[in-house]
């Protein structure tokens, strides 16, 4: 009888190689949920310091044109309590003038502009908000 | 002529033992997945909750132009009530109905009721343009009756809610599903405010 072809066995060797690449598909894909639970962190962080900054913003809103000082208040605590859920959070408040054109005026105009920024570190990755409006004196 | 030569039973139980182990690891990986998955889909869902809220409540406060709870100024002068009643802006701007919303926790869920005043009797049915504010007064010095015409849950899982603050609101708000808890804050300012 003709033969075909001879059986041959796997050797240790193809057997290990073969389970290693399964063993890095199946760590490839867990890491996926690894990174969802990052991504849905970050996205926590980021609403809580959007809520914080559009917060900061309608405050600063409820004083007159007047009373809303330019130049910055600088970076310090949200909250200086340590415990605090906002303890991580830093803000800054931003006013300028600004002319018709919206850019920033040395001299005093009839609107300003009024920057919030929010600070905060998620792991070692240092992260900000920004959300600014405009105000006119009446 | 092939031979055909059977297993030994060493080498199916070596087979066997083998397999399980793979069988086992696998399912181990399929279970760390699922848990994890279902973790994240209940923090996605937390932060969901929290961010309605918010968003809903905000959007309604900028509007309004009377707060009618008392507030306290700050969580130090007094405790913050969990919730809030003050007159729909939007209502008002586009088609003149008066009528008040109040956020309210139920359990963990968070209500929003709108209720309406008016003199004409009975209350459910009068049409809008018979509702006044709640300070108004009848001829003989009486309130208005009041009705509610929504009552509806908008958001979940909120365990604590505060409002505190006279002209700039503070919506303080916690969301938990017993394992996570997180805490959100912002300020909304009644845009239409006296």
């Amino acid at each position: 009888m003709k033969i075909l072809f001879v059986k041959k066995a796997f050797t240790i060797i193809e057997v290990l190689i073969a389970i290693f690449i399964l063993e890095v598909g199946i760590l490839g894909v867990s890491s996926f949920f690894a990174s969802g639970f990052k991504i849905i962190k970050n996205a926590r962080t980021e609403t809580i310091a959007t809520n914080l900054g559009s917060g900061l913003l309608d405050e600063t809103l409820a004083n007159s044109f007047d009373n809303i000082p330019v130049g910055t208040v600088a970076r310090q605590k949200y909250s200086p309590n340590l415990g605090d859920p906002f303890y991580n959070y830093d803000k800054q408040i931003d006013t300028t003038y600004i002319d018709e054109y919206l850019n920033n005026s040395v001299t005093p105009t009839p609107m300003k502009k009024i920057v919030v920024t929010i600070y905060w570190t998620i792991g070692n990755q240092s992260k900000t908000f920004q959300i600014a409006t405009i105000k006119a004196s009446h | 002529m092939k031979k055909n030569k059977a297993l030994t039973l060493i080498e199916i139980l070596v087979a066997m033992a083998i397999s399980i182990v793979i069988i086992a690891a696998a399912y181990e990986v399929y279970n760390i997945s699922y848990k994890s998955y279902k973790k994240n889909y209940a923090m996605a869902e937390l932060s969901q909750n929290a961010r309605i809220a918010l968003e809903r409540m905000t959007r309604d406060v900028r509007q309004t132009m009377e707060i009618m709870t008392d507030l306290p100024e700050n969580p130090g002068a007094g405790t913050p009530p969990s919730s809030i009643t003050f007159q729909d802006g939007h209502s008002y701007w586009t088609d003149g109905r008066i009528q008040y919303l109040t956020y309210y926790l139920s359990d963990t869920n968070l209500y929003r009721k709108t209720t309406h005043h008016t003199f004409t009797s009975p209350c459910e049915t009068a049409p809008a343009s018979t509702w006044v504010l709640s300070s108004a007064r009848d001829a003989l010095g009486q309130p208005p009756l009041f009705c509610d015409s929504e009552d509806k849950p908008r958001a979940e899982k909120i365990t604590n809610l505060q409002f505190w603050g006279t002209s700039v609101v503070t919506i303080d708000l916690t969301v938990s599903d017993g394992t996570n808890t997180y805490t959100y804050q912002t300020k909304a300012l009644g845009r239409n405010v006296q």
